[in-house]
């Protein structure tokens, strides 16, 4: 009976040393090191070191923020492997008023492999007119109130612009589920999807409805003070411009807020946009003929936002090459540009989650 | 800090109950190898935990049901864990002898748990050495219930040799009632297998385990709001999660190979010595896509070694010693990308001894026991850019003292004492803890005894971190 019960023994020892073995490589044992120069003449190599610069590292784990040395240089180590958009910027040494910015996409940070790289850094060029903050998620509450949603646009150039036939775009359409919203669905370089359609009165070319520099308009889905319905909510009594269905026999208009009006007339709601994810594109209205799609050069700007880092970009690379993170809906908090100048077409880098709506800047 | 490690292999409130000890032990402080009681027995069965040995274990059929209250409170936690955790139940235990067919031990219990500003966790089980935490935004109540059922059955299968099995069950219902609104499912199944041999004053045994653990906590809002939760690799990175409905998923087994060798000569001494070879994995799934996905996994590597002795001097003293040596070595990984992300050792070595001494004509028996323990800890956290190597020595100090009133009524009074230098699984150092215990035992009768105790303890560490805690007892035990 012995002889069995060591048989026994034996054979759970032997049946056990069969451990598992751990990974051979660890995460976190990865070395970033980061140059940001800025250039002011034509050769980019022999750019001048950007001190001080914001390097904003966004990856599945977030968003994470640092700072270049005076050397322009960020060494970071203990960074989890994954892949990282970076985006360096900076005010140009002097020049407070003038961004410069750099973006790397797709770095793939892995462990054990040290990644050197540089960003050189440029001036943003913008069109002047591009939007600056989406409110869509509601405020807090439990009533499923959303209808204080805005959307605020900044003339962040040195000129006056004008407002005249500008549209504004709400794009969800997917042609009965066999395309994408703000693809080219025809390949004949235009935007596809719109939803909702609203442009600003008269026509592109007119200067009756001037923008002026470094000035922020907040278009009201409804221009009303909302914490009459719920305290949470934003007051948007003075919104500078409302979107306003005039074939719609409900939608509240505010008369001492001008309008932006309706220029699909199979839909009769108002400018109501997705809480969580959808695409917002503004066009000059050079193009008028919605349609048959939004000609690529005519648009001002586009936005695309999802709830999720795992969310399928919809939106044309030409458009904008990322999306935005969006909040929790009625959460009250909003999206917003980091910088509200800075337009690099990559809305993973340029927007940022706010902790609460900040209509015209405030 | 043993104990706490030893909530690795899964030892929920059934097992934790199942082998529980004695109210009379329980009265003096749990004290053990230093005074003579049944559930302090040097055998296979309520040392070693074999089954097997349960045949030899009982003479006289017990019925204990044991209604409870425990709640316990302080800031002196893990990261992600509730401020007060309250649990309220009873445990209700028989033991049959049945002659030829053996002995049979059934178990129950139903057990409600309230966890009161319960920061962020999702999960039933805030910390066990995993590098996985799935957590929300808010602190709320989280309230678990549901029972637990078990039996334990020894038998002589031939001449010296015995037989045992045993199994348990567990299910728990969990709801937090705040956003995220989680809604957790546990359910929890051991199983063990056991042979044990005498040879006259020697008996030696050996058994196998098995344990399975599943939770799955679905989140969604009342309000229909999106979810937003965290899944945590580390500690200091994260995933946000934004969904309509989340799930989670942990799935947790083990297997556990002891062995148990006992000596009692039925006069004077009594020896045991247990060990406990463990292997068990946690994985940590979360639908990616609508397909569940392992994002991580750990594998946890345990021995433990208990070697006990117990020498009556004569009526009035009882010596005992204790030593033992338990190892846990463990790491966690990024399934996903195949990467190492924590990895830990902890060995503790303990000696210690004790005594009682019966005075006044034995009406008066007071105990003590004492144990150091080394404790040595390695623990790399690759992933958060951490790594430490501790040594820690923990002090526990044991007294007991229980005072026969009147024939039928003794009143029983216990103290604990522990230092530790460092706890590194909750952080804080110079740990100091302080438990006291009172109790009873009125035997109303031959066949029923009444045993009601009351428990306090505080711990307390150098940071001004404490958790205190308060048990009410109340046992009845029938026998015949």
């Amino acid at each position: 009976m012995m002889r069995k019960l060591l048989l026994i023994l034996i054979f759970g020892i032997t049946f056990w040393s069969c451990t598992e073995n751990p990974p051979s490589q660890v995460d976190g044992e990865t070395d970033l090191t980061i140059y940001a120069i800025w250039d002011t003449t034509s050769s980019k190599t022999d750019g001048i070191p950007l001190a001080n610069a914001k390097v904003i590292l966004t990856s599945e784990y977030g968003v994470k923020i640092y700072y270049t040395n005076s050397e322009g240089m960020l060494h970071l180590t203990h960074l989890p492997s994954s892949t990282y958009q970076i985006s360096a910027r900076a005010n140009i040494p002097n020049q407070p008023n003038r961004m410069i910015v750099g973006n790397l996409k797709n770095v793939e940070i892995v462990s054990g492999n040290p990644v050197a790289d540089t960003i050189f850094t440029e001036l943003v060029s913008s069109t002047g007119i591009s939007i600056n903050e989406i409110y869509a998620g509601g405020p807090i509450n439990n009533i499923f109130f959303f209808y204080d949603q805005y959307i605020e646009i900044v003339n962040s150039s040195d000129s006056i612009k004008y407002l005249d036939g500008i549209q504004i775009y709400r794009v969800s359409g997917t042609n009965d589920g066999t395309a994408d919203p703000g693809t080219d669905w025809g390949e004949d370089g235009d935007i596809d999807g719109v939803t909702y359609a609203f442009k600003f009165p008269g026509n592109f070319g007119e200067k009756n409805y001037p923008f002026y520099p470094r000035e922020f308009l907040v278009l009201a889905q409804t221009a009303y003070n909302h914490q009459n319905s719920v305290p949470t909510a934003v007051d948007l009594s003075h919104a500078d411009w409302e979107f306003y269905n005039q074939l719609s026999a409900s939608d509240f208009d505010n008369p001492n807020v001008p309008n932006l009006s309706n220029i699909r007339l199979d839909r009769t709601t108002d400018f109501f946009i997705n809480l969580t994810s959808d695409i917002v594109i503004m066009v000059n209205g050079k193009d008028a003929f919605w349609e048959d799609g939004m000609d690529i050069e005519t648009i001002l700007d586009g936005v695309e936002y999802q709830s999720s880092s795992n969310s399928t970009k919809t939106l044309d690379d030409r458009i904008d090459k990322g999306f935005a993170f969006s909040p929790s809906k009625y959460s009250g908090k909003s999206m917003q540009r980091r910088e509200a100048s800075v337009d690099t077409d990559d809305a993973t880098l340029d927007w940022e989650i706010i902790d609460a709506a900040s209509p015209g800047g405030m | 800090m043993k104990q706490l490690i030893l909530s690795l292999i899964f030892a929920l409130i059934t097992n934790q109950v199942f082998y529980s000890q004695d109210y009379k032990l329980q009265s003096l402080g749990g004290l053990s190898y230093s005074v003579e009681n049944i559930s302090s027995n040097l055998d296979i069965y309520h040392f070693g935990k074999n089954p097997a040995w349960l045949a030899n274990s009982y003479e006289n059929d017990i019925l204990d049901i044991a209604p409870y209250y425990n709640d316990e409170w302080g800031n002196y936690s893990y990261k992600f864990a509730p401020f007060s955790t309250r649990n309220t139940g009873s445990d209700f235990i028989a033991i049959y002898n049945l002659g030829d067919a053996g002995t049979f031990k059934g178990f129950s219990n139903y057990n409600y748990q309230t966890r009161k500003e319960n920061y962020r966790a999702l999960t039933y089980e805030s910390y066990n050495g995993e590098a996985y935490f799935f957590t929300d935004t808010t602190t709320g109540t989280t309230n678990y219930s549901g029972p637990s059922i078990g039996f334990s059955h020894g038998i002589r299968i031939y001449q010296n040799l015995f037989l045992g099995l045993e199994g348990n069950y567990q299910i728990l219902d969990g709801l937090k009632n705040v956003y995220s609104y989680a809604i957790s499912l546990l359910r929890n199944v051991n199983s063990k297998v056991g042979l044990a041999y005498k040879i006259q004053a020697f008996s030696a045994g050996i058994d196998y385990s098995f344990n399975s653990f599943q939770e799955r906590i679905e989140a969604s809002d009342v309000n229909l709001l999106s979810i937003q939760t965290y899944l945590w690799r580390g500690e200091t990175n994260r995933i946000e999660l934004r969904e309509q409905q989340q799930e989670f998923k942990i799935i947790k087994n083990s297997n556990s190979l002891g062995l148990q060798f006992a000596y009692n000569n039925n006069l004077n001494t009594s020896l045991g010595f247990a060990a406990k070879y463990s292997t068990s994995n946690t994985s940590f799934i979360y639908p990616i896509t609508n397909i569940e996905t392992e994002d991580g996994y750990s594998n946890f590597e345990e021995i433990d070694m208990k070697l006990q002795g117990k020498y009556k001097f004569d009526d009035q003293i009882l010596l005992g010693f204790s030593s033992g040596y338990f190892q846990n070595s463990s790491w966690t990984q990024n399934s996903i990308k195949n990467l190492l992300i924590w990895e830990w050792n902890y060995s503790d070595i303990h000696l210690g001894f004790g005594s009682s001494y019966k005075l006044f004509n034995n009406n008066l028996l007071t105990a003590f026991e004492y144990e150091i323990h080394s404790i040595e800890t390695d623990s790399s956290k690759y992933i958060d850019g951490k790594s430490s190597s501790l040594s820690n020595f923990l002090h526990k100090l044991k007294l007991g003292f229980d005072y026969n009133l009147i024939e039928e009524t003794s009143i029983l009074f216990g103290y604990n004492f522990l230092y530790g230098n460092h706890d590194f699984t909750k952080g804080g150092s110079d740990l100091v803890a302080h438990k006291f215990t009172f109790g009873t035992i009125y035997h109303y009768s031959s066949e029923i005894i009444f045993a009601p105790e009351i428990e306090y303890a505080s711990y307390k560490t150098n940071d001004n971190r404490y958790k205190n805690s308060l048990g009410l007892f109340f046992n009845m035990r029938f026998l015949q």
